[in-house]
């Protein structure tokens, strides 16, 4: 059990990955836990994002014992019970082709909620990210910056359990890049576990609960002076989010 | 030249006078072949998306496999049908011979390594993070492939319409397992095939002309698409 006496949202032990005959990754243990931020560094190559992928259940990895809530699972199993709960972004969002409105909705849709429902939460969430005005343009017109916003708010209506964020932040300027903190630092108040993967920690440090370096695949926890960790957060002072509550 | 020319002259006249033969042939060919490309779409989708997106053994065999049926000669497509629909072929019993049913499996079996071959193309020129973005955002496999489909439509769509090309305009499969069969298995390319060598010239012009319009309304309507996508996106 966690530290907030709920079962954590994600237990792996011994997970591994290979691709072209070359391990990927080598992971002991990893546990996601709710409301919290975990900063994630490593080189290029380190397997940061072959991980997210695993977590995100888009990548099924050959070895290791999952346990989601509580649930012992198959790697199959695991896969499948994350795909939709923990959302995934990468590093130069997707757009589909279509309306930022219709890009936020699109998880919902596809969930086969009533439009009137829908269309309630996609423009609460539209409010949330200061989108309102941009509800009605193309995604794929927007700068990169706004994109990302969008991204998170399609993310943010689903209220999954787990943000895997794949150097999100990497071709932002300053402005955008803090518009993004502010709001993933938002979702882990609403319950929200983000994992941020990124090479810059030094804007999210003072902000990050945890933090998890991987190196060569392997994942190991970096020297105390590396990072600075924030003690966790207390749950009775973080408020639900509309579809939590 | 003078041939030519009131040979045109005159297929223009057979076909603004509502000719029943004509039409009757120009009506079985699309018929058929409509059908034929209906069948195949799906299945060429299917296979190009498995082909560029899932992993298994033998994949890359299977992609040369269908880019070298691509270039099969529609007259061999026929051949072998022919012998597989024959009398004393092992699907003879199913008297399919010289009827517009194998002719649509012809045109199928033909058209359907192009296609596969042209969508696998565009699959994997295509975006993968559309597949993902879907995926994460909890669609089921099947609904993140209409996805990825509406994503890449145009691309996919050139694909249908090359096949539709490819049975439209063929003639070697179609004669020999449809037996060119006037108000029944003849189509605008076996009749023209046949008034070709009867000297009647006129007519084989006008069904080369119903072809050359409908290959023109096919490309109009694909830039329409794309023209219309462009300004709306």
């Amino acid at each position: 059990m966690s530290v907030h006496g709920f079962a954590p949202l994600l237990e792996v032990e011994a997970l591994s990955l290979t691709r072209a005959r070359r391990q990927v990754l080598a992971v002991d243990a990893l546990r996601l836990e709710q409301a919290r931020i975990v900063l994630l560094t490593g080189a290029n190559g380190a397997g940061k994002t072959s991980l997210m992928k695993v977590l995100a259940g888009l990548t099924v990895a050959d070895h290791g014992a999952f346990h989601c809530l509580g649930t012992p699972m198959s790697r199959l199993e695991a896969a499948r019970f994350c795909r939709g709960r923990h959302v995934y972004l990468h590093q130069t969002p997707y757009m589909f082709d279509a309306s930022v409105e219709q890009n936020i909705a699109y998880g919902l849709r596809v969930r086969g909620q009533a439009p009137s429902e829908r269309h309630a939460e996609v423009r609460a969430a539209l409010s949330w990210a200061g989108l309102e005005a941009l509800a009605a343009r193309p995604a794929r017109e927007l700068s990169l910056g706004e994109q990302q916003r969008v991204a998170l708010t399609r993310a943010y209506v689903l209220a999954p359990s787990t943000l895997l964020l794949d150097e999100i932040t990497a071709n932002l300027d300053a402005d955008n890049r803090r518009q993004v903190h502010d709001m993933v630092v938002a979702l882990r108040e609403h319950g929200t576990c983000v994992l941020f993967a990124t090479h810059d920690p030094a804007p999210l440090l003072g902000r990050v609960d945890d933090h998890l370096h991987l190196d060569g695949g392997r994942l190991a926890v970096p020297a105390r002076d590396s990072a600075q960790v924030v003690p966790l957060r207390r749950d009775d002072a973080r408020p639900e989010h509309p579809r939590r509550s | 030249m003078n041939d030519i020319q009131s040979a045109t002259v005159d297929a223009f006249g057979l076909l603004l006078s509502g000719d029943h033969q004509l039409w009757s042939i120009v009506f079985t060919s699309l018929s058929v072949s409509l059908r034929a490309l209906t069948l195949a779409t799906p299945i060429a989708l299917l296979i190009a998306f498995a082909l560029a997106y899932l992993r298994f053994p033998g994949q890359r065999l299977l992609v040369t496999l269908f880019n070298t049926l691509m270039a099969v000669p529609a007259v061999v497509v026929g051949l072998v049908l022919y012998i597989l629909l024959s009398a004393q072929g092992p699907a003879g019993e199913l008297r399919l011979l010289f009827t517009p049913s194998a002719m649509i499996i012809g045109q199928f079996l033909l058209c359907l390594p192009l296609m596969v071959a042209l969508a696998h193309a565009s699959f994997r020129a295509g975006d993968q993070r559309a597949w993902e973005s879907a995926l994460t955002l909890g669609a089921h496999p099947w609904r993140a492939l209409v996805t990825v489909i509406h994503e890449l439509r145009f691309g996919l769509l050139a694909a249908v319409l090359a096949g539709f090309g490819r049975v439209i305009a063929e003639v070697g499969c179609s004669m020999m397992v449809g037996g060119n069969i006037l108000y029944h298995t003849r189509n605008i390319t076996t009749a023209i095939a046949l008034e070709t060598s009867k000297g009647a010239f006129s007519s084989g012009v006008a069904l080369g002309l119903v072809l050359l319009l409908l290959a023109l309304g096919l490309n109009l309507a694909l830039a329409w698409l794309q023209g219309n996508s462009q300004v709306t996106s």
